[in-house]
């Protein structure tokens, strides 16, 4: 029995010493080579790809969504669908491009399956979240969030608008927020033309700063009376 | 130039303001600060801004776990399907479908409406060429006073052999 074990032992450390070799070979390789090998249906070179990738993509999915678990399941998407369509890469950009787009169009269809509320009330704020955005408004934009405690309030609070807005709005924020003014690079993670990104872009941030226009005002009158 | 409200206002939603020049937003908080209309749109405004740059910069902290890898790999090992995107066409025929299928409804309606008032307006015209209603003389002496009857049928009546009459 002793040697029945120690056999299996020794075959499991045999395949994960195998393995970690693999892992270290892939390591080295350019993106081309891993693409190549992947296509050959070589899984420890995709796994490569997703060691590689992954912190990039969490970013990406992580702009779209708060939660983590709904961050690690927009990440998965992506690499599964990678995993299916990269015949499909000419390889013109970087991988990493590609997979960023990939994890673009992804979050942008979990948030269009996503329920979305029609409007948010002032009487959904809880005290706290009152109070900081009073402290907002009195400041007149002043008022910077720097704290964590700020930062847990703010995030909760766009992620309470965001489900307001339709989520093509939500995309158009976020993408003009992280690529600035660059109407090109916003149009092509989300495939619309430069003028739709503009119009949408416009929209969404009427659409944005109206509903915090009347929170913060249905915040002011509340402490008034 | 001055600046009216309306065009402040646009001007707040056609920017970025975390990624504005400084010159464009003094312009707007010049004009903001004797309105305050526009200023109530750009404390909004620069608290968006404010909340859209938190939400960035907390996705740069998102890291993935380390069985991030392993829980891919299983899924692709075990084979399980990945789900079909949503393509342009699919959001495209779930938009379209039901315009397209009440237009399409709507034509076929209009198409057997239209076959039936052509066989209502042949329908005479047919029973009297087999019927023969009216004598060629009657329609020669106009004892019918022409009323119930079109050209048609006057002229088909006039040409037809007389022996077919007497049968």
């Amino acid at each position: 029995m002793t040697q029945v074990g120690g056999t299996s032992s020794l075959r499991h450390s045999d395949f994960v010493a195998e393995e970690e070799c693999l892992n270290k070979s892939n390591e080295n390789l350019s993106e081309s080579e891993l693409v190549n090998l992947c296509l050959t249906g070589d899984e420890s070179a995709f796994g490569e790809v997703v060691r590689r990738y992954s912190p990039r993509v969490f970013k990406v999915c992580g702009r779209f969504f708060r939660r983590y678990s709904l961050v690690e399941e927009a990440a998965q998407e992506t690499f599964l669908r990678a995993y299916t369509q990269l015949k499909n890469f000419e390889g013109r950009g970087s991988l990493e491009g590609w997979m960023t787009r990939i994890a673009s169009t992804t979050c942008i269809n979990i948030l269009r399956t996503q329920k979305r509320q029609s409007e948010m009330l002032i009487s959904e704020l809880s005290e706290q979240e009152a109070s900081w955005l009073e402290d907002f408004v009195l400041s007149r934009g002043g008022k910077q969030v720097s704290s964590n405690e700020d930062r847990f309030i703010a995030s909760d609070l766009v992620d309470r608008i965001f489900a307001t807005l339709p989520a093509d709005d939500v995309t158009v924020l976020l993408m003009t927020e992280i690529y600035g003014s660059s109407l090109r690079e916003t149009a092509e993670a989300t495939g619309w033309t430069e003028s739709k990104v503009k119009v949408k872009a416009f929209r969404a941030r009427k659409k944005m700063r109206e509903a915090l226009e009347k929170l913060s005002q249905g915040v002011t009158r509340k402490e008034d009376r | 130039m001055v600046l009216n409200c309306n065009e402040i206002k646009t001007r707040i939603d056609s920017i970025s303001l975390n990624h504005a020049s400084e010159e464009v937003v003094q312009e707007i908080r010049i004009h903001a600060h004797q309105c305050q209309g526009c200023r109530e749109a750009l404390t909004a405004a620069t608290l968006s801004a404010q909340l859209l740059r938190v939400r960035i910069e907390e996705a740069e902290a998102m890291h993935p776990s380390p069985f991030f890898e392993s829980l891919v790999m299983n899924v692709i090992k075990a084979g399980k399907v990945v789900s079909t995107p949503i393509n342009a066409f699919t959001r495209w025929w779930e938009a379209t479908s039901s315009i397209l299928a009440f237009s399409a409804s709507i034509s076929v309606i209009l198409i057997v409406v239209a076959l039936m008032t052509t066989k209502t307006d042949d329908a005479p015209l047919a029973s009297s060429t087999s019927s023969n209603l009216y004598p060629t003389e009657a329609v020669i002496l106009d004892q019918n006073g022409g009323r119930d009857m079109t050209n048609e049928q006057v002229l088909q009546v006039v040409y037809t052999p007389r022996y077919e009459e007497k049968k």
